[in-house]
């Protein structure tokens, strides 16, 4: 279920990984940078976008489905529109409330928004169509420094573990959660069943930091010394060289060109 | 006399198309104690989790006379009490008093009552005094105890047990097949321990990739060594 790869045979699948990361991070930096409310270059990205998930096969439907990921990001900006800068016009709801409403705020608030979903969907795209260990050797030959690659291997390994530790909790409250009939209503209050969910994600919390103890102590008498293992890097084709700067050269051109035409 | 339960063929396989139980019929009277013994991944402990409804697969699984479907599942579930092997993923409140007081307050009885319950069943498992003590703290033994206690404190008339005594030190074992041994429910405990299944079950279900292959007295099976070995269980 957590594993996003799906296999596919398409260009996309076939490019290097590391393209494909390289790709991902300045297409996102690019992304992130371009200036607020520019909106032909916001189209121009989602048009590149777009023209990749169809190479890629992976189904417009499945990337638009998952990149709702991006739904927190956006939380996270409406305030903008109510407390965005200067002018702020007031709004009358109901004749009784005033609500502050900022123009400049709404406009960056839906950048943002379009920003972090084409991000999430460019990242959606990348692991679609990168086998897992695939993007963690890219990450080894682009120098992403290995302590970091350790944590992000042992995290996708042990979030099995600790979803199935879950999924093994819930079945055991849900074995509990009964129903008796009349005259008693079952389920018991909102408050009290939140308190127990936060009782369960605290134990979760307890025994995850218990078997990281264990699985270092493992480590450790496997002769692991905090140093991790490196590994030599292989040179890219003539194909995937071009490929990297012509999609890059891409991404810059239109990341040029908003700054022209942005604010 | 009515079955408790009645399993008529019933088959599961996981989303991942792993088939897990074939055709399983299966009729079980009250009172009865049963061991379901079977090699690892024999299909024992899914066959266990269609007691409670936690899977459904085809076929038909009744209890007491309810159809284990979607209208049911809470009620028979407050029937069928479940013992999960892993104590831990059973017990997740700050103290034992609230754990064992789950299924009592889910239910939405009155304060005294699920009082008088929690004393009962905590003193059932000999654990009185354990009331306000946080059971993530507690050894193996006392955690299992507590995790058999926060079933009966739902009054169940089944009790199934996945593993019991898997993990458990030698007085502990011992312990809890004495405790087992006092319960007056329907037992089904699926386990590797014959020892326990020779003293505690009159009833002994032999299961191998997801089939039940023998089904008789325990007195009786545990001496077909050939059926043993073939079962990997010797």
């Amino acid at each position: 279920m957590l594993e996003q790869y799906r296999d596919r045979n398409s260009l996309i699948h076939t490019v290097h990984a590391r393209v494909k990361i390289i790709f991902t991070l300045v297409f996102i930096l690019a992304v992130n940078l371009t200036p607020a409310g520019t909106w032909t270059g916001f189209i121009l990205y989602f048009s590149i976008l777009i023209s990749i998930i169809m190479l890629s096969r992976l189904g417009i439907r499945y990337v638009l489905k998952r990149s709702l990921f991006a739904l927190p990001f956006i939380l996270s900006a409406i305030p903008l529109i109510f407390w965005g800068p200067e002018p702020v016009n007031h709004i009358w709801l109901l004749n009784r409330v005033q609500v502050p409403f900022s123009l400049v705020g709404l406009e960056r608030c839906i950048s943002i928004t379009l920003k972090a979903w084409l991000s999430v969907q460019a990242a959606i795209v990348l692991t679609g169509t990168t086998p897992f260990s695939s993007i963690i050797e890219g990450f080894r030959q682009i120098h992403v420094p290995l302590i970091l690659i350790s944590i992000i291997e042992l995290m996708w390994r042990y979030l099995f573990v600790i979803v199935d530790e879950v999924t093994r909790m819930m079945r055991a409250r849900t074995s509990r959660s009964t129903q008796i009939g009349k005259p008693y209503h079952s389920g018991g209050s909102v408050l009290w069943r939140a308190q127990v969910t936060g009782n369960m994600a605290g134990s979760l919390f307890l025994r995850s930091i218990e078997r990281s103890e264990r699985v270092y102590a493992a480590m450790l008498s496997r002769g692991y010394t905090g140093e991790p293992l490196s590994v030599s890097s292989t040179n890219l084709s003539k194909k995937d060289q071009w490929i990297t700067v012509f999609s890059c050269m891409m991404i810059l051109a239109v990341f040029i060109f908003s700054l022209f035409t942005g604010r | 006399m009515e079955p408790l339960i009645k399993i008529q063929q019933l088959s599961f396989s996981y989303p991942d198309g792993k088939n897990a139980l074939t055709d399983i019929n299966l009729s079980v009277y009250p009172g009865e104690k049963i061991g379901i013994v079977g090699a690892n991944g024999a299909g024992k402990s899914t066959l266990l989790m269609h007691i409670n409804g936690i899977f459904t697969g085809e076929g038909s699984v009744i209890i007491d006379g309810m159809e284990c479907d979607r209208k049911h599942l809470e009620k028979i579930r407050a029937r069928v009490g479940v013992v999960f092997q892993n104590p831990d993923d059973q017990l997740f409140s700050i103290t034992v008093y609230d754990d064992v007081a789950y299924g009592p307050r889910y239910q939405g009885l009155p304060k005294e009552e699920i009082h008088s319950r929690v004393e009962k069943a905590l003193a059932a498992v000999q654990m009185e005094g354990y009331a306000d003590r946080n059971p993530y703290h507690l050894s193996g033994g006392e955690k299992k105890r507590i995790a058999i206690a926060t079933v009966l404190s739902m009054n169940p008339d089944i009790l199934v047990f996945d593993e019991p005594t898997a993990g458990l030190d030698p007085r502990a074992r011992r312990e809890l097949l004495e405790l087992l041994g006092r319960l007056p429910q329907t037992l089904l405990i699926a386990t590797h321990d014959l020892e326990l299944v020779d003293q505690l079950t009159t009833r002994m279900i032999v299961m191998n990739a997801g089939k039940i292959v023998a089904d008789g007295p325990g007195k009786e099976l545990l001496q077909d060594q050939q059926l043993l070995f073939n079962n990997g269980l010797i």
